[in-house]
């Protein structure tokens, strides 16, 4: 029988989100182009040639080397382009994704990427094709609310402010706003106008994106209401804490010795 | 320390669920301007630059419609930060002519306390930009302007660049 892994404990519509998340499969919402991405992004004209930094693999001639050999490299490294980024900002009230799960969800289920996660932001590095792959699976899933999520090369401070009348959240650099019940977007990702208005579709109404957060809050699911995901958690505390690099020497947690219980502050 | 006495102005902090429009933050202001007794008003909030201050496009323009020019009483002023918080001084208790304001115009819920937001004192920054206390005319102006200010940009006619 295949191992399905199950990658994050809880039983509430949070925990069932970050499994989404981070297993991929999450559900397309919207669709945006490639060029209306291209000129989100920022980082090359819409419709022009990937600019590379070293020939194709193939033509370059690679060493002896059975790493090479046994890895396929990917497509954007195998024509040799650029490494560029892309970098998502998700509001504290209940955005659908947040940092952590974005980079669950780039390193788990694509190749060649470098997530980097902050506390407000999450930027994932990689050559220029993967990056753009990686970038719209994320854009047009259920991981992005137009409103509640952004495409923030910079100035992302909006994550923890709240939101405007609208519900939009605040945005000093003002990317994106809302053009007959959709949201739009004007400048690319760093702020430079553009000449396009990319259409990121309608926001999600308050009850929907509560449905399809992954954090828990006070105002929704309630992190100490979810047990498992505590005691997994006091798990890995306990034995990070105690045992360092060697987990597996802790004798009062293996398999088999039973419940531990843990003293909750 | 600050020691209070009945006599002292009282302080509110109005700090609404959401971040408000130019035109709610209008409305909301100039409601409570037209409250007897309410001396000084401040609003305060996330700054709306004019252009990219930092990263990779810097310098572009921003031109965020949230940057406007509101009216509030016979004063014109344009709007330099999204307002998330309006204090305000009275010279008497408002606090239930505040609260029944916000009920009626806000269509989510709200924070109103009561409290020292507005300071009374002059402060070592006050000192360098003002001068010293006691040739300050409008002591008002202490607490009402952004910290990080620069001498040029005046408020109002009263905040005279003093140093020399």
């Amino acid at each position: 029988m295949a191992y399905t892994p199950q990658y994050y404990p809880g039983a509430s519509h949070v925990a069932v989100n970050r499994r989404k998340h981070m297993s991929g499969d999450v559900e397309k919402l919207r669709t945006v182009s490639d060029d209306d991405l291209v000129a989100a992004l920022g980082h090359r004209a819409p419709g022009a040639d990937y600019p590379s930094i070293h020939p194709p693999l193939k033509e370059m001639g690679e060493p002896d080397c059975p790493v090479r050999q046994m890895v396929e490299p990917t497509p954007g490294a195998a024509a040799g382009d650029r490494v560029r980024y892309s970098q998502f900002t998700d509001s504290m009230y209940s955005a659908p994704s947040i940092p952590y799960f974005r980079s669950y969800y780039a390193a788990i289920n694509f190749r060649g990427v470098d997530p980097g996660t902050l506390s407000g932001r999450q930027i994932v590095e990689a050559r220029e094709r993967d990056m753009e792959e990686q970038c719209k699976a994320t854009i047009e899933s259920e991981m992005t609310c137009p409103a509640l999520a952004g495409l923030r090369g910079c100035t992302v401070h909006g994550h923890s402010l709240r939101l405007a009348e609208d519900g939009l959240m605040f945005d000093m650099l003002q990317r994106t706003h809302f053009e007959g019940g959709n949201v739009i977007e004007d400048k690319d990702q760093v702020g430079v106008p553009i000449d396009r208005k990319v259409n990121l579709g309608k926001a999600m109404s308050e009850a929907e994106a509560k449905k399809r957060t992954t954090i828990y809050r006070t105002d929704g699911v309630k992190y100490r209401d979810e047990p498992e995901v505590l005691d997994h958690v006091h798990l890995v505390h306990h034995r990070r804490t105690m045992y360092g690099y060697r987990p597996e020497t802790a004798a009062e947690t293996a398999p088999g010795v039973g419940a531990v219980t843990y003293k909750t502050v | 320390m600050v020691t209070t006495t009945d006599s002292d102005p009282v302080q509110y902090e109005i700090f609404p669920q959401r971040m408000l429009d130019p035109s709610s933050a209008q409305e909301v202001l100039n409601r409570l301007e037209q409250i007897e007794g309410v001396t000084r008003v401040l609003v305060q909030g996330p700054r709306l630059p004019l252009t990219v201050p930092y990263g990779p496009g810097k310098g572009a323009p921003v031109d965020h419609t949230d940057r406007e020019i509101i009216r509030v009483g016979d004063q014109v002023m344009e709007l330099q930060v999204k307002v998330g918080r309006i204090r305000l001084e009275a010279e008497h208790d408002v606090m239930e002519e505040v609260r029944a304001i916000c009920e009626e115009l806000f269509p989510f819920p709200f924070e109103l306390k009561e409290g020292l937001f507005l300071r009374r004192k002059a402060t070592v920054t006050d000192y360098a930009k003002y001068g010293p206390d006691e040739n300050v005319e409008d002591k008002s102006i202490y607490g009402m302007t952004d910290p990080s200010m620069t001498p040029t940009s005046k408020i109002c006619e009263s905040c005279t660049d003093t140093r020399e």
